[in-house]
């Protein structure tokens, strides 16, 4: 493996990227000083993490090492690329300057690592950054000027016996622990004999105390026997009630399952009804109401659409009568044509006779003519073809003229036609207008009562959504009331279970105290204070029986509660005057060091709730009771406390101590909290109650509120069904005029194209009337010329009669012409004046059509409206019908809510009463268990028959146990324990002997294990040391032309001893390194360093100006011994010595470049 | 970053100096004619002692900003040495 290429950017003296190929063999790096040659192998250093710190890197802090040139630039990289027998390894180091700091990131083949992932790495490669293999002129210098000890230490690390002295010094560490030990066992042990000896006294008393206590047990156990039977006897007795209870129990059980299957039915029926009733009151109902309202707008929409109707009639009649006016006003026009007609006839028939006397006169003058003067008959000829084409032209004229006049007629005529349609059609478009706006008004109002009816709709709604939600929070109310009421039952039954646990004396107290007989009393102790559920067990037990001491003011109270109980022999009870107790329980005493016991909770007076002043109270009951986990804390901190743990186990000061089997919380501390409860349950229903009458009042506002909003959609509905029906009428209108105005501007596009046609004639037939006059005036021209030559005739003369009879007859077949026109125009007129009678007559037919329909739908309408009415009538007796029946149903619910609820009371007094039974069941079985627990308590006792028969008196027994009472308190403070304490101690002291022993054993192997680590540690330095101090031998015997050596100057004790070199170069005597020359000594140093290198081979090495200080002759000698070498691994070396470079395989060269920044140049020097 | 030495303090074998001049002089010649030369050219195939010379000496001209020195590829290519007017 070699080191193949480095590149480095911007870092130290390099500002831009630079690649440097290395090759296996020998490279030297020279150039002048300050260049940047040294900078390469700093960064091989920094780049491999080879030096523990940047000062090895001549800079004081990590940024140092970024290129200062171009400030901006906060970055340096160095990559090293090794070639592991063809395999690339790339070993990347960048550093970042930033504003908080500089930071190193290191990456292997791309990849982000840390350094020591990269050092492990080189170390498999024999990389080590102490190891010699990257050398710096320094180091030479310092192993020449180091102390003998210093260069032994160079051994010392390249052996690795510094692994042996951290094994050696952990091994005095466990020889001085286990010393400590031994010696704390001895004054251990020597305190344990005292304390035996001390114990023994103590323990033949306690003995003594201990038979007395066995007597005392005996006869205490006589007590127990007896009162084991006693007990035994009242067990049977309580067992008997309980049989009696449990079967009155079940009578009531079974009555009360009848209750519930009666009460499922009732509450089903009921359910049926509810349902019934929401069936009838909100679907049929709503249905009911829905039908009413359609109908009674339909009703509505009738009554309106029939005045509409009835309107239209009459609307219709006015037009009808308009028209007969305008028909019979037709009518006399006829009449007026058709005289016109008739006078026209006459006229026309007396101009015919007329024109057929003149034209007899005129074949007379013709045949006159004609027999006449042959002379003009050409001229004549000529003449009367002229006078042909004259008359024809003429004639011709006056079919054009009357053609024209006609023409003029017809437009006259279309235009008055057109006229009327555009009068039509403007009357038409005003009355949409009108429409239009009205149809607005009527759609912005309908809009508006749209609003209105949803309004009112809206409210109706919400109406019926309260009533509604009402009805809902009334039953919700219910049912909560219900639940109530049987938790308040259940804790009534609790506290009259919690009072009849009392005393009977204490429950007449209390109970005086409820009828406020009794003041000054507060209660008993157990009401007067709350305590955690998990603390309740053990502040039962160890109040026991003080919790049922009464509470009062002061004495006089007390005396008073007596003299009470003494008058009505009511039983005894406990008074605590509160005045009294202060006094001596105000305040207690209490060690808080003993709370830092492990499973120790808390003293019992700091676990109970309570009223300020009645804390002296509970100081008097619990004074320092401690409370801890288990019997196991009891019983390691019982030397004189009272202990209670909280299953209920208790030892008491003198030392005894009760426990057993897992005791149950009788609630007896809970009964503040259970009155609390009583009383807040008792307020919520009281609060329920009226809020439910609140609420049934609101529903009686709220449906009258809905009653008045339907009225309201009603009338709303009416007037909207009467603005549609208007509405649908005046659209109705509105499009017929539509369709009018359309048929008529057809018509008037139709007559304004037929004008402009006849215009286009007309101008078509002027025109020719004007060609037709040229031609007639060129012909007279004509005529006149032949006239002009036939003078001097009679022709002349009678043709000028004839012309004036052609003229004659001219006027008068133009007059028959106008007569014809006018008769024309008449016929026209007239029947135009048919078609407009017969069109308004047709018109009339119309209307009388539609008088009929609308007659007919007034009468359907009519016949639906009434038998809408009949509907109507008959859905508001429904409607009453429905709401009386709705209002059966409801009191038919009610009587079976109230049959319901009356059964649930006579089934909750029952459960009450098994409640109760239960409660009594219970709490006899709890005295049973009492008793159980008293014979538990007794525990075994091993009797038989025959014992029982030798069992003393109990007078006997009594008296003895005084007697040993008496003398026990002769002994005053015994100390039980001694008899065990002794048996321990005396364990103890046997226990601490064995371990003395083990730990002597575990002495002497230590001391072994350093003895042999420090072998190790000799043996692995000579053979480090013999070892590089053959190869030194052979280097120095090469480069010092001589011979030398290493040396200890105490083998025996190589640790405490120096490392020297004796060396003879060439032929001058031996001499301790210390005593040569600058170059002999850096020679001696680099032989040293090679020695190393050869013991510990690496697979490159680096050397930095290491032959600085060498003469000519050694510098090629190390350059020789470099290349010699350089065969097995790869040399890199910083050298300015010629000799060195002319060794090289090949030769990096650094110079500085104009911006005076490192440039790299390179020369292979072999082939 | 060490403070930059007179390059001459340090002990070397012989004069550089007066090599650095001979040198300088011969490379004038020629620049005289062309703006670069090669390295090669430079030493042609003179022994590997001079080859050393040759290239140290031109190392510290280009120090001296007398020279400038350029090789893209690093002993890959041949050294263009051109002259800093």
């Amino acid at each position: 493996m070699y080191i193949k290429k480095i590149v480095l950017k911007n870092f130290k003296s390099f500002n831009k990227k630079v690649e440097i190929p290395f090759f296996k063999g020998f490279t030297v790096i020279s150039g002048p000083n300050g260049s940047g040659k040294s900078n390469i192998v700093d960064a091989i250093l920094f780049c491999l993490g080879l030096t523990p710190s940047t000062r090895y890197l001549r800079a004081d802090r990590v940024g140092d090492l970024i290129y200062s040139g171009n400030g901006k630039l906060g970055e340096a990289e160095v990559t090293v690329i090794f070639d592991n027998d063809g395999e690339e390894i790339k070993i990347t180091r960048k550093i970042k300057r930033t504003s908080k700091g500089n930071y190193t990131y290191n990456y292997l083949n791309g990849k982000s690592v840390n350094l020591a992932e990269i050092q492990r790495l080189l170390q498999n490669f024999g990389i080590y950054s102490d190891a010699y293999n990257v050398v710096m002129q320094g180091d030479v210098t310092r192993i020449a000027e180091m102390t003998p000890f210093q260069r032994r230490k160079i051994i010392d690390d390249i052996a690795g016996i510094s692994e042996f002295d951290e094994k050696k010094a952990k091994a005095i560490e466990e020889l001085e622990a286990v010393r400590e030990n031994i010696e704390r066992i001895n004054t251990i042990l020597i305190e344990v004999s005292n304390q035996l000896e001390q114990l023994k006294a103590d323990r033949e008393e306690a003995l003594r105390y201990k038979s007395l206590i066995e007597e005392k047990e005996l006869n205490l156990k006589y007590l127990k026997i007896n009162k084991f039977l006693s007990l035994n006897r009242r067990k049977r007795m309580i067992k008997r009630d309980i049989e009696n209870l449990e079967m009155r129990k079940d009578k009531i059980l079974k009555e009360i399952i009848d209750i519930n299957s009666k009460l499922n039915e009732l509450n089903t029926k009921a359910d049926e009804i509810s349902a019934e009733i929401y069936r009838l009151a909100d679907e049929s109902y709503k249905t009911i109401q829905n039908e009413i309202i359609e109908i009674s707008s339909k009703r509505e929409g009738l009554k309106s659409s029939i005045e509409m109707k009835k309107k239209e009639i009459k609307d219709i009649e006015d037009e009808k009568t308009k028209l007969l006016v305008s028909i019979s006003k037709l009518k006399e026009e006829v009449s007026k044509v058709e005289e016109e007609l008739q006078k026209f006839s006459i006229q026309k028939m007396s101009v015919q006779e007329v024109l057929d006397d003149l034209e007899s006169k005129k074949s007379l003058i013709i045949s006159k003519l004609n027999l006449m003067d042959s002379a003009y008959s050409e001229l004549r000829d000529q003449l009367l073809k002229k006078k042909e084409i004259l008359d024809e032209l003429k004639e011709r004229k006056s079919s054009k003229v009357n053609e024209r006049d006609r023409l003029l007629e017809v437009i006259r005529r279309i235009g008055m036609e057109i006229e009327d349609i555009e009068g039509e059609i403007e009357t038409l478009r005003k009355e949409s207008i009108t429409l239009n706006e009205e149809l607005k008004e009527l759609n912005k109002k309908y809009k508006e009562v749209e609003k209105e009816l949803e309004a009112a709709i809206k409210r109706r709604n919400e109406a019926d959504n309260k009533i509604f939600s009402i009805r809902n929070q009334i039953s919700s109310l219910e049912e909560e009331k219900k639940n109530l009421e049987v938790e308040l039952s259940k804790i009534k039954a609790q506290l009259s279970l919690l009072e009849s646990s009392f005393s009977k004396a204490v429950e007449l107290i209390l109970e005086a105290k409820s009828r406020k007989a009794m003041p000054g009393v507060f209660g008993t102790v157990s009401q007067l204070c709350e305590v955690d559920e998990k603390f309740a067990v053990a502040l039962e037990v160890s109040a026991g029986n003080s919790l049922q001491y009464l509470v009062v003011e002061n004495e006089d109270d007390a005396i008073r509660c007596i003299k009470y109980l003494k008058q009505i022999d009511g039983g005894r009870a406990t008074f605590i005057p509160l005045n009294k107790i202060k006094k001596n329980f105000g305040d207690i005493k209490l060690d808080r060091s003993v709370l830092k016991e492990k499973g120790v909770i808390d003293y019992a007076i700091n676990l109970i709730k309570c009223e300020k002043k009645f804390k002296p109270v509970f100081n008097f009951v619990y004074r320092d009771t401690l409370v801890v986990e288990d019997i196991d804390t009891a019983k390691r901190l019982m030397d004189g406390r009272r202990i209670v743990t909280l299953d209920g186990d208790i030892v008491e000061r003198a030392g005894t101590i009760s426990g057993g089997s897992k005791q149950k919380s009788k609630g007896i501390l809970a009964t503040k909290e259970l009155f609390e409860k009583e009383k807040k349950l008792e307020e919520e229903i009281t609060v329920i109650e009226s809020r439910k009458a609140e609420m049934l009042g609101n529903l009686r506002l709220v449906e009258e509120e809905r009653r008045i909003h339907q009225s309201n959609v009603e009338e709303i509905n009416s007037r909207l069904s009467e603005l549609s029906s208007k509405i649908s009428v005046a659209e109705s209108k509105l499009r017929d005029n539509e369709n009018r105005i359309e048929e008529l501007k057809e018509k008037l596009t139709y007559k304004q194209k037929e004008r402009a046609e006849i215009y286009e004639r007309m101008s078509g037939v002027e025109e020719e009337i004007e060609k037709i006059d040229e031609e007639i005036r060129k012909i007279s021209g004509e005529i006149e010329e032949i006239e002009a030559k036939m003078r001097g005739s009679e022709i002349p003369a009678l043709t000028r009669k004839l012309e004036e009879i052609k003229e004659e007859i001219d006027r008068n077949s133009r007059a028959m012409y106008s007569i014809t026109k006018n008769l024309e125009n008449s016929e026209f007129k007239l029947q135009q004046l048919k078609d407009l009678v017969l069109e308004k007559e047709i018109k009339i037919d119309e209307l009388d059509r539609k008088i009929e329909n609308l007659k007919k739908e007034i009468e359907n309408d009519s016949q639906l409206y009434s038998e809408l009415g009949e509907r109507l009538i008959t859905l508001k007796e429904k409607e009453k019908e429905v709401g009386e029946s709705v209002k059966d149903l409801r009191d038919k619910r009610s009587k079976l809510l109230a049959e319901i609820k009356k059964l649930e009371k006579d089934r909750d007094e029952k459960r009450f009463e098994v409640t109760g039974i239960e409660e009594t069941i219970k709490a006899k079985e709890e005295s049973l268990k009492d008793i159980e627990e008293q014979i538990r308590e007794l525990g075994e006792i091993e009797y038989d028959e025959e014992e029982v028969q030798n069992i003393p008196r109990m007078e006997h027994v009594k008296r003895r146990l005084e007697e040993i009472e008496l003398e026990l308190k002769k002994f005053g403070d015994v100390n039980l324990k001694a008899i065990q304490d002794y048996e321990e101690v005396k364990a103890r002291k046997e226990e601490l002997m064995s371990k003395k022993l083990t730990l002597e054993k575990e002495r002497s192997e230590i001391l072994e294990k350093i003895e042999r680590y420090e072998k190790m540690k000799r043996d692995t330095f000579f053979e480090t040391f013999n070892a590089i101090n053959m190869h030194f031998k052979e280097i120095i015997s090469k480069l010092a032309e001589g011979e030398g050596e290493l040396y200890l100057d105490n083998a025996d004790d190589p640790f405490n001893s120096g490392l020297y070199m004796r060396v003879r170069v060439r032929d001058k005597p031996i001499q301790k390194i210390e005593s040569m020359s600058g170059g002999e000594k850096s020679l001696v140093a680099l032989s040293l360093i090679f020695a190393i290198q050869k013991f510990k081979p690496a697979p490159f090495y680096a050397f930095d100006e290491v032959d600085m200080f060498l003469d000519g002759i050694n510098v090629e000698k190390v350059a020789k011994l470099i290349s010699e070498r350089s065969k097995n691994a790869q040399f890199i070396v910083v050298s300015l010595r010629k000799p060195m470079l002319e060794k090289a395989d090949s030769i990096v060269g650094v110079t500085l470049s104009k911006d005076n920044s490192s440039t790299v140049t390179g020369i292979k020097m072999k082939a | 970053v060490r403070e930059v030495e007179d390059p001459l303090k340090v002990p070397h074998e012989e004069n550089i100096e007066e090599t650095l001049i001979r040198i300088e002089a011969e490379l004038l010649k020629y620049f005289r004619i062309k703006d670069a030369i090669l390295f090669s050219e430079l030493v042609g195939m003179k022994e590997r002692k001079e080859k050393v010379t040759y290239f140290l000496s031109i190392l510290h001209l280009a120090y001296r900003k007398i020279i400038e020195l350029r090789q893209e590829r690093i002993f890959e290519e041949d050294i263009e040495i051109r002259l800093i007017r």
